[in-house]
């Protein structure tokens, strides 16, 4: 699912077919241009491969191990979850603080219902999203149509839905959970088929994943052809088609050598691919960047701000609301110190992966690659046994370090 | 002969993949204006960046002499302590402070770094007295029209006892009798001995006054011919020489000849805008649209003239989706049949279009693509089931870089890197494309140059010819006498008249444009309603 | 070049980039048997916080005598969140370790991830705070934390006298620690075992009227909220009269409550601080009592603590039973966790000397 995102925008750097020169050397530059015109897209997909690259090696190999692999899926899915709402968000031109409260609140409401009120746990779920689209209806209200800014309404919100979560809690944490619930975190995709080696679904998945890329990555090429556009050197895309093949075959054989793909990992993969199309195809997804390039001139052209901005607002409620359930399915437990901070990791994923804060720039795929590279670094330390203070510092300077490269990026670009 | 204040010899300056500058000679005489034209990307802010320091010695070729001194500028300050001080078009005072705080902003009158506010106010005074400007020191900018803070910025200017004063297309945002005021005031500044270079588009002004003027192209200066030999005289080259030069080639037909259109609806009254009037969305007490009444047929451009402030902008706002102040009363017909505009999305569902005068502010999404932009108002009607067709949206996009000829390498180029020209037909393709009935253009050719606006005549032209009504709004009025049919004049939020094409003349649509005090002319040619 | 060579080459790129990473196949399950660099093999060890001197004390002691026994350990702090804890647990269980020392932040959140540990094969003590609501812990280190309390409360009717004086009333407000914590209930139900047939006769009264615990715990133990919440009582309730004890579980939220007091005049000229109680004998706070502000500190001597727990990971991974002294009190939800109790010690100006003695700390960090 990622290569059709990332190759979108590439049309500039590309060469025309059949002109590119023949030798190896003539193939690395075109391919070092290709890479410089596109680091907004290619940056942090470089860093990601080499952080996993530097701890595989500083952790002795325990880095890319099926277990600790699916654990960093594990361990990020909530944040990545939230990162791709907090995208929209900022796409959008706004910010959302209240995410980690409503998480800790609508994970709390799904406890209280199922363990204090024997809900079944789907009824539960749903609810709870129902709540999470209630919240950011509510918050969209006081933004798009009262005018107040965003980032005073969910700060509001942060408050209020922190202190409403020990309300409800009463201050304990709430346990423990009907299985299917605690699968939203815990669960894998069952075994089935003969005793392989590795988790027989799971491999199927990858098969299907590289079939669909590759068609679409050939049915683009085609029409890009077809409309006479620039394309890559026919060398230069079956290289690309090899490393989306080699990337997605080393992940799902990675994975199905452990317990397989996890659900979380389903629900991620789903909501990426489905946010991202709307973002990319849908008028409602060009509504959302144009009002954050220029507000103004989206109005003037006929796009209904007010509304759009709700509905920004209510899928992040619903994003957090869901990321509160799988963040209490993972815990077990719906507890009042549950989203602490989660806020602002979201909002770190989403300026690594390429936002900007004035908005109108961004992809979802960004927001999920800046939270893994996050992720990756929270695992990677704690593997080496890197300190959590000195942990915090090392993010610190990569969230700096991370947005500072694309504004130097630009400024480079725009001289 | 008068000696040189200023000499640049061969300014050479390239950026990744351009040469700006190549070779550009320029020489300022101590005491002169000194105008520079130039198509836009000619090279003119580039080689008044390099002059300043904004581009710091180091950064590009060639040699500089100040005051007969060789000069290696590293920043704005540097040029500053010579007295050389640029005033850039988007002007640089900050609205919330005053103007005796932005005069001497970063050159503050200060002891020990506590502000001296006594002599800071007795400066001011005297530097207000100095432009001519009426205003006390306390005012804050935001208060003020543009006009003045033009003003307030050659104070600041020479509160830093400038030597040679840069200014950037002055006059841009002014109406004409500020203008006026500015390029007088330039002259008097000259007679105190302060040199200056002028960049501006705007030949007549030029001829007004300037004694020097230097033409670039493509980042090569062209010729410097002699505007006159001293103050008073008139001047001695016509706007056909400066015109041939800046472009390159004969402009004879700068003004497309009106194309008529003779299709069914020929002549058919396609908007009516009745007793429209419009009250100031904060200072809701100010009418600033006043019973104004007019109709626009297909087939037919309908100019409005006015002054700034004459309330064009906001009629064409207020029609628009009610985008701008607060609603008293009018109605508008669309073929004879009442319609509501309340939001801008109903006014583009009944075929209207705004393209606004300020398209970096209210026309562009400038961090997105051609390709995005021209599509945004049409958006609904190009998908399907609320998805987008990319590949129809890069088909239209494709069509309209060929057949408004906008100058970019793909339409995925992005619109905040086009010059302005290109910008603006960009908007205009983004309107054209959402096919209405009637298309509003405020200040089409606002900050472009020559070429291109011929471009955009043309377009505006053929516009009306496929049926279309249009109506332009300028502030330039060889502009309306050159492509309207029809000119309404505003002044003071009334319709003061309207004339034929064949009937107006400068003059008397200057007359119209500053009278006061008399009852609103209809321009759909009935009684004026509203009259109180 | 061929189109179809070409193809041929990138197959090849594809498949030697693919197979290496995942070539080992799908994992036994089995925990420890790749993680053979020290011969004892290694330990996991999760703490709560740096933010808190005690934690650090413990978390330096299990390291180093887990090392003279022989072992690797592996010591990772969650600065309070839960989150972080669940995924160094994993981590550790990733890496193969051998046997975990946990201390919870939130000792309810852990079940899935004990869970994992069970199905690695690795044993579990818990440290100090109990693991809940699972019955993958193996053994529980701790003092004896009713005992605590009960310390606390014993002091306080000590030091008013009231058995000696049974008609004098007197003021006290009474704090809890954090709500997520398990042991918040154990100090809390200990001093007030004490304290409430004095409360019931009226010798002893709580004019706030907050008595439960749900209304005076202290989230995250923290003492810049406990201070806020005395700055109040004592707006609220003490503007004329004195207050003269506050049951305080712990030494961070005692200074806390201290600088209240402080500020509305207490410990100058004739209004002498009320008694104040704490806990885990901390620096700061034994300085205090020598100054003669706060009053008493329940020591825990968390080197034994860390000792205890050695011995038990120690035994556990030879296959032995680790020894316990109570099997009846620590039930978690889902069984009753073997527990070892370690004996605390009221600590007051009279006999703090005996930190010194035990080399707790030195003479110098006490009176320097």
């Amino acid at each position: 699912m990622s290569q059709t995102t990332l190759g979108k925008n590439a049309g500039d750097s590309r060469e025309r077919d059949g002109r590119g020169p023949s030798t190896a050397r003539a193939l690395t530059g075109q391919a070092l241009r290709a890479l410089r015109d596109n680091m907004r897209q290619y940056g942090m997909v470089i860093a990601l491969v080499l952080l996993l690259g530097l701890f595989q090696v500083w952790s002795g190999g325990d880095m890319l191990l099926p277990r600790n692999v699916t654990n960093i899926l594990l361990q990020n899915g909530y944040i990545l979850i939230l990162a791709i709402g907090m995208m929209i968000v900022i796409i959008n031109g706004h910010i959302d603080l209240s995410v980690g409260s409503l998480a800790a609140f609508t994970g709390a409401a799904a406890a209280v219902m199922m363990v204090d009120h024997d809900m079944p746990w789907q009824l539960a779920l749903f609810l709870s999203l129902l709540i999470g689209a209630v919240v950011g209806a509510w918050q969209g209200f006081w933004i798009a149509y009262v005018g107040i800014p965003s980032f005073i309404v969910t700060l509001a919100g942060m408050l209020l839905f922190r202190g409403a979560t020990q309300i409800l809690l009463d201050g304990q944490s709430v346990s423990p959970f009907p299985e299917g619930f605690q699968d939203i975190s815990q669960g894998f995709l069952p075994e089935v088929g003969p005793d392989t080696n590795y988790h027989n679904l799971t491999v199927l998945m990858g098969v299907l994943v590289c079939a669909v890329a590759l068609f679409q990555e050939w049915r683009q090429r085609k029409q890009a052809l077809a409309y006479e556009l620039h394309v890559l050197p026919f060398r230069m895309f079956l290289l690309k088609c090899a490393a989306i093949v080699a990337a997605v075959l080393a992940f799902t054989l990675t994975l199905a050598s452990y317990r397989g793909v996890p659900v979380v990992l389903l629900i991620l993969g789903g909501l990426l691919v489905a946010m991202g199309f709307v973002m990319r195809n849908a008028v409602i997804g060009r509504h959302i960047y144009a009002l954050g390039g220029n507000r103004a001139a989206a109005q003037l052209s006929g796009v209904k701000d007010k509304r759009v901005t709700m509905l920004v607002f209510v899928n992040m409620g619903v994003l957090a609301a869901l990321a509160g359930c799988v963040f209490a399915a993972r815990l077990n437990a719906g507890t009042p110190g549950a989203g602490n901070l989660f806020e602002l990791e979201a909002i770190a994923a989403a300026f690594i992966g390429g936002a900007s804060m004035s908005g109108g720039v961004g992809t979802v795929l960004g927001a999920v690659i800046g939270g893994l590279v996050l992720g990756v670094l929270n695992n990677g330390m704690s593997l080496v046994g890197i300190s959590q203070d000195v942990q915090q510092v090392i993010k610190g300077l990569v969230l700096l370090a991370a947005v500072g490269f694309d504004v130097w990026n630009k400024r480079r670009a725009r001289s | 002969m008068t000696q040189h204040v200023l000499e640049m010899r061969g300014i050479t300056k390239s950026f990744p993949g351009v040469r700006a500058l190549d070779g550009v000679d320029i020489s300022v005489r101590a005491g002169e204006v000194h105008a520079v034209c130039g198509e836009n990307g000619a090279g003119k802010s580039t080689l008044m960046k390099v002059l300043s320091g904004v581009h710091p010695h180091g950064t590009y070729g060639g040699e500089i002499r100040f005051e007969g001194e060789p000069c290696a500028f590293r920043d704005i300050r540097a040029s500053e302590r010579h007295g050389i001080v640029i005033i850039h078009q988007e002007l640089a005072l900050i609205p919330q402070l005053s103007i005796a705080e932005n005069i001497f902003l970063g050159n503050e009158r200060a002891t020990r770094g506590v502000i001296s506010w006594s002599s800071t106010l007795v400066e001011t005074e005297r530097l207000l007295r100095r432009v001519g400007l009426d205003e006390r020191p306390g005012t804050r900018i935001a208060e003020l029209g543009v006009g003045k803070q033009q003003l307030v910025e050659i104070a600041k200017a020479l509160a830093k006892r400038v030597k040679l004063l840069i200014l950037d297309e002055p006059t841009a945002a002014l109406n004409d009798e500020d203008s006026r005021k500015l390029l007088g005031l330039i002259g008097e500044l000259r007679d105190q001995g302060i040199s200056c270079i002028l960049i501006s588009h705007k030949l007549n002004e030029i001829r007004q006054v300037a004694d020097t003027v230097t033409v670039l192209r493509d980042g090569r200066s062209i010729e410097t011919l002699t505007v006159r030999r001293s103050a008073g005289e008139p001047a001695a080259i016509s706007d056909e020489q400066l015109i041939t030069r800046m472009v390159g080639r004969e402009l004879d037909q700068f003004y497309p000849d009106r194309t008529p259109y003779t299709g069914e609806r020929a002549g058919q009254v396609a908007l009516t805008v009745r007793d429209w009037t419009v009250r100031h969305p904060v200072d809701t007490a100010r009418t600033v649209v006043d019973s104004v009444s007019f109709e626009v047929r297909h087939g037919e451009i309908l100019g409005i003239a006015g002054l700034m402030g004459a309330g064009r902008t906001e009629l064409a706002m207020s029609v628009f989706g009610r985008s701008w102040g607060r609603y008293v009363r009018g109605t508008v017909e669309l073929h004879g049949r009442e319609v509501s505009t309340r939001t801008v999305a109903e006014a583009v569902g009944h075929g209207i279009a705004y393209v606004t005068e300020d398209r970096k502010t209210y026309g562009l999404n400038l961090i997105d693509t051609i390709s995005r932009n021209i599509s945004l108002a049409a958006l609904p009607r190009m998908a399907r089931h609320g998805l987008v067709d990319a590949h129809g949206e890069r088909r239209v996009a494709e069509r309209y870089r060929g057949s408004m000829n906008i100058k970019a390498p793909t339409v995925f180029e992005q619109v905040g890197r086009l010059s302005g020209g290109n910008q603006q037909k960009v908007v205009l393709s983004q309107w054209i494309n959402a096919e209405p009935q009637v298309l509003i253009l405020d200040e089409p050719t606002r900050g472009i140059d020559v070429g291109a606006k011929a471009e955009i005549y043309t377009v505006i032209d053929q516009l009306a010819a496929q049926g279309k009504a249009v109506v332009v709004i300028s502030s330039e009025l060889s502009e309306l006498l050159g492509v309207c049919d029809r000119i309404a004049t505003m002044a003071f939020g009334r319709m003061t008249g309207v004339l034929d094409r064949a009937e107006a003349t400068q003059e008397g649509l200057m007359r119209l444009m500053t009278r006061t005090g008399v009852g609103a002319v209809d321009a759909t040619g009935r009684p004026a309603t509203g009259e109180g | 070049m061929s189109r179809a060579r070409a193809a041929t080459r990138t197959l090849a790129v594809v498949a030697a980039l693919a197979l290496p990473l995942a070539a080992c196949g799908q994992d036994s399950g089995g925990g420890g048997g790749r993680d053979d660099d020290a011969e004892g093999g290694t330990v996991g060890i999760a703490m709560p916080t740096k933010s808190s001197e005690r934690w650090i004390a413990d978390g330096d002691n299990v390291v180093s005598l887990f090392e003279e026994a022989g072992y690797e350990a592996d010591l990772q702090y969650g600065e309070n969140r839960v989150e972080n804890q669940i995924s160094q647990i994993e981590n550790m269980i990733a890496r193969g370790h051998d046997l975990l020392v946990i201390a919870a932040i939130d000792g309810s959140s852990l079940g899935n991830v004990l869970q994992q540990a069970a199905d690695a094969g690795i044993p579990v003590v818990s440290y100090d705070r109990l693991l809940l609501n699972s019955e993958h812990v193996d053994s529980y280190a701790t003092f004896d934390n009713t005992k605590v309390g009960e310390l606390q409360g014993q002091y306080i009717v000590d030091a008013l006298e009231l058995e000696e004086n049974p008609d004098e009333s007197f003021a006290i407000e009474l704090f809890a620690g954090s709500p997520d914590d398990n042991n918040t209930r154990y100090f809390f139900e200990g001093a007030m075992s004490v304290l409430d047939p004095y409360l019931e006769s009226g010798q002893l009264v709580v004019r706030s009227g907050q008595t439960e615990m749900n209304e005076i715990t202290t989230e995250r133990w923290d003492g810049g909220i406990a201070q806020n919440r005395m700055d109040d009582l004592l707006t609220a309730h003490y503007r004329g009269e004195p207050l003269d004890a506050v049951l305080s579980p712990y030494d961070g939220m005692s200074i806390g409550v201290l600088s209240a007091l402080r500020s509305v005049g207490y410990g100058s000229g004739d209004r002498p601080f009320p008694v104040v109680t704490g806990q885990d004998a901390e620096l700061a706070s034994v300085k205090s009592i020598v100054a003669g502000e706060q009053t008493q500190t329940v020591y825990k001597d968390t080197r034994e603590l860390a000792r205890l727990a050695v011995a038990m990971g120690d035994a556990l991974l030879s296959g032995e039973e680790p020894e316990v002294n109570d099997t009846e009190s620590y039930d978690n939800g889902v069984k009753v966790v073997p527990a070892y109790l370690l004996e605390p010690v009221s600590i007051d100006a009279d006999n703090y000397e005996l930190l010194i003695e035990e080399e707790y700390y030195t003479e110098a960090q006490v009176n320097g």
